[in-house]
């Protein structure tokens, strides 16, 4: 017989032998025992985790000749005809390549007929997903009611591409991936076996670098096995495996924070000569910088579970030292960059640039230094730099305590003879509705007159409502008429009749001011003015700049107060 | 494809070939092999190497010796090496891709072949070219015989870079790296190549990035004559910072623009020597334009770091956007103008 490679060599044919998946193999062999298996089953999971191998036990373990049994003998004629791959009713069939919805037609027409000498007649299908939907289709029928001695057992690595019909009509079992404890041991119980000695640091590197796949660890394994000329030593598997590459990785971290572009340009070099595949690396490279990451962070150690304690007492080292800021920084540029790199004709140069940008990071503060600093800065009035903010904030301040109609009224309050009809421009329907007369009498006999002109004249009385009493003397009402050029004309012309009424009535003149019409305006467009500079003056500040660019936000509004 | 040679012949691939070596001396041939590497560097070669060494009628009868490593490789005189070299041998089945795709009926085809027993030879090998490029009804239509092939059938697959590929194709082979080929190396094969002027072969030897296909294509005098074009010119045009120096850069990208097939080419000289730039700075022997340090070292002292890799960054958007298809005498003149600082 020819070589054949550990992996196939050592292919499980008993349950018990299936490593890691136990889950799966403890459900099938009670099925089994209760005599409750299903007549389709599915198995999916990553590769190299035992899909094809627990279909096949399966398949023995039910025709077997002693009995459906949860422990296939592997003696008798039918467990060896499986094993050896020619069982006349069991049928492996790649479903990548019999994929045709004729292929399917041609196996429904011949599941109908009996076993030849088995108990059941079963169908393994590999590479379900490969299967056309035409094919899926067509299997939908039998594979929901098959005949009494039919069995389907279907095997994937991507059960999504399964239709959900299919899905709904199987028991499903999703194989995990391997743990690396379990890989290694398995490995140290075949190196017994084919009698040789390998380090178990040496099992547990090729453990991790399979995947969780026993496959890949056993072709690993086997490349180590056949090459061996006399000791397998560290170093020979290392540089099998490429574990060299993870000095690399070391190298290539500490050389990024010491900002040593030179030495990170050698170290991608090395990667590069090795024939190493880039994007793999790369790959490789983000999980190293995450790791960094977590240890600055002082994870908990299950986390890092991939890493043996050697390895993390060096990049705690590393990281010493380096504010967690700057990992985060460089692990987000190779983050983002990860795209580039899948994607570019030359991954060695996209990889490069990628360093060399990381090259051009300033360190960032972390943001509870920031906000420390800027409290700092608030409470200590006496620090230079600071005053800046504390001029601005306290302008603002006061800025804030004269809004335009908030002001009048103060210094209005300064002149008692002040209506407060003159702050809202009065209210011209209802001159002497319910207003608050708390002025003394000036305010009450103006009320008064503008009533009483009001039954003669309405117009005029309502132009001189929607004026401003300003002062009231022993000899006059001042008063001041801000509405437009009409309502000063009206008054204007009808001056006499207006002052006749007054003396009549309160024994005063009246004094009418035009020309000041529009200070009042003035006031509260300075005010606007004002506050706008203040807004100006916020946006132009650098603290303010500094802000929107560490957050990286935009300036929605400015509410001055 | 080059004619075949003998394990000791091929250049470069030390690493690889003992340990292909290894498994012939201990009869531990795995089924399925998984050579990667850059395009050039000898995958294909060794592959049918490595064919004619398990099927060369007067090692089959050295081995029982366990001659020294050396000493294990194809006579490349008995019936099945000549054969093989003269790749009409029944029993070697080379598979590539038709239009840049392996399809499923090629690998149904192959099945076809490998149900039947082998005609003649005691290996039947397969190699299976450019793997990266099996489509993925092929490449699942794969899985099955590349897991258990049938009795004395050994299948070679040659690809660049495992990720490249279906993890279930990786995990069932035996991987072998290729590396790149030394400097050393490259020099060796195009001086035996013979005709070339040995300051071009230096050049090359440092440009090619250890392919020798590339170094093939390189060694064109008119690759190396654009690659001065190019280089002079952005030479000029990075010194004029003014309105006419941004006038000069479109200038430049029309006449890039204008041999539409060479444009992936002239942006990858680009790259390169603003890589160049970039390296230089800081570490002058890392340099791939070796006999250009004269221009780099002019070059360096009018661009800053930052702008360097914006330049980078626009050609590389400008490589991307060409391959969606855009119209590239725009797409060129944007990168133009992004280089310029426009």
């Amino acid at each position: 017989m020819a070589y054949l490679v550990l992996a196939r060599k050592y292919r499980p044919q008993t349950f018990e032998e299936v490593v890691g998946q136990e889950h799966v193999t403890r459900t099938l062999k009670n099925a089994i025992s209760g005599g409750r298996l299903a007549h389709a089953i599915l198995f999916s999971g990553p590769r190299g985790t035992g899909k094809t191998t627990i279909a096949r036990i399966l398949a023995k373990a039910v025709n077997c000749e002693s009995g459906p049994t949860p422990i296939p003998c592997n003696a008798c004629r039918s467990c060896k005809d499986i094993t050896a791959g020619r069982g006349v009713d069991v049928f492996e069939i790649d479903g990548a390549s019999n994929n045709s919805v004729d292929q399917i037609r041609e196996l429904r027409d011949n599941s109908r007929y009996m076993p030849a000498h088995s108990r059941y007649k079963i169908y393994i299908i590999d590479e379900v997903h490969m299967l056309s939907i035409a094919a899926f289709n067509a299997l939908l029928k039998t594979l929901e009611e098959p005949p009494a001695h039919v069995l389907f057992f279907f095997a994937t690595t991507e059960a999504h591409k399964i239709p959900i019909t299919i899905l709904s009509r199987c028991q499903r079992h999703d194989l995990k991936r391997i743990d690396i404890a379990a890989i290694s041991q398995q490995m140290e119980a075949l190196c017994r076996h084919e009698a040789v000695s390998i380090s178990p640091g040496n099992l547990w590197t090729i453990a991790r670098e399979s995947g969780g796949s026993m496959r890949d660890a056993l072709s690993l394994l086997d490349q180590i096995l056949a090459c061996r000329d006399g000791q397998v030593d560290d170093e020979y598997v290392m540089n099998l495996l490429g574990g060299m590459d993870r000095q690399v990785l070391f190298d290539l971290s500490e050389a990024t924070f010491s900002r040593d572009i030179s030495r990170t340009l050698a170290a991608i070099d090395t990667v590069y000569k090795n024939g190493q595949d880039l994007k793999r690396f790369y790959a490789d490279l983000l999980m190293h910088f995450r790791h960094l990451m977590l240890i600055k962070m002082n994870a908990r150690p299950d986390v890092l579970v991939d890493l043996s304690p050697n390895e993390i007492e060096i990049l705690a080292r590393q990281v010493e030292g380096v504010p967690i800021t700057f990992i985060d920084q460089v692990f987000t540029l190779l983050f983002n960059a990860e795209s580039s790199v899948r994607y570019a004709a030359q991954p060695r140069l996209a990889i490069e640039m990628v360093f060399f940008k990381i090259q051009q990071i300033t360190p960032a503060l972390p943001i509870d230094l920031l906000i420390e600093r800027l409290d700092s800065l608030l409470h200590d009035p006496h620090l230079k730099p600071v005053s800046g903010i504390v001029e601005a904030q306290s302008g603002y301040g006061d800025a804030a305590i004269p809004p335009p109609a908030e002001g009048h009224r103060m210094s209005m309050a300064d002149d008692p003879a002040v209506g407060p009809e003159s702050a809202g421009n009065g209210a011209p329907g209802n001159p002497d509705g319910a207003r608050p007369d708390d002025h003394g009498t000036g305010k009450e006999t103006w009320l008064t007159i503008i009533a009483l002109i009001a039954k003669t004249k309405p117009s005029i009385a309502a132009a001189l409502s929607r004026s401003q009493l300003i002062s009231v003397s022993e000899q006059a009402f001042t008063v001041r008429v801000r509405d437009n050029d009409y309502s000063m004309n009206l008054v204007k012309k009808n001056l006499p009749m207006i002052d006749a009424a007054c003396r009549e009535l309160a024994g005063r003149g009246i004094h009418v001011d035009f020309s000041s019409g529009d200070t009042d305006e003035k006031h509260a467009t300075s005010a606007k003015q004002k506050a706008d500079d203040i807004k100006q003056q916020l946006l132009n500040h650098p603290l303010v700049a500094d802000a929107v660019e560490i957050f990286g936000g935009k300036i929605e509004e400015i509410k001055i107060r | 494809m080059t004619t075949a040679t003998v394990f000791n012949a091929i250049v470069g691939q030390q690493h690889a070939i003992r340990l292909l070596k290894t498994f012939i001396r201990n009869g531990t041939l795995p089924h399925a092999l998984l050579f990667t590497g850059n395009d050039g560097v000898g995958k294909k070669i060794t592959a049918t190497a490595f064919a004619m060494a398990c099927n060369c009628l007067t090692l089959q009868s050295a081995i029982r010796r366990r001659p020294h490593l050396d000493a294990i490789d194809a006579c490349g005189d008995c019936g099945p090496c000549r054969k093989i070299a003269g790749n009409h041998h029944p029993d070697i089945i080379h598979v590539a891709p038709l239009s840049s795709v392996i399809r499923i009926a090629q690998i149904r085809k192959l099945l076809q072949a490998l149900t039947l027993k082998p005609n003649e030879a005691n290996r039947r090998v397969v190699i299976l070219a450019d793997a990266q490029t099996l489509n993925p009804e092929a490449g699942n239509a794969l899985l099955k015989v590349l897991e258990e092939p049938p009795d004395r059938t050994l299948l070679v697959l040659t690809a660049r870079q495992t990720s490249d590929l279906m993890p279930t194709i990786v995990s069932r082979c035996q991987h072998i790296r290729f590396s790149p080929l030394r400097e050393a190396d490259i020099k060796q094969l195009l001086t035996a190549a013979g005709g070339i002027k040995p300051e071009t072969v230096e050049a090359v030897a440092a440009l090619c990035g250890g392919s020798f296909t590339r170094a093939q294509k390189l060694i064109d005098s008119r690759w190396l004559n654009r690659r001065d074009w190019i280089i002079q010119a952005m030479g000029s045009q990075m010194a004029d910072t003014g309105i006419s120096g941004i006038r000069a850069w479109l200038a430049w990208s029309e006449m890039l623009a204008k041999k539409k097939d060479l444009i992936e080419d002239s942006l990858e000289i680009i790259t390169l020597w603003l890589r160049d730039i970039l390296v230089f700075r800081t570490d002058p022997q890392r340099v791939l334009n070796q006999d250009r340090l004269e221009a780099l070292s002019a070059a360096a002292k009018h661009v800053s770091q930052t702008q360097l890799l914006e330049q980078i960054d626009a050609v590389d958007r400008a490589l991307t956007a060409l391959r969606s298809n855009t119209n590239a005498r725009l797409t060129l003149d944007a990168m133009a103008l992004r280089m310029a600082g426009a």
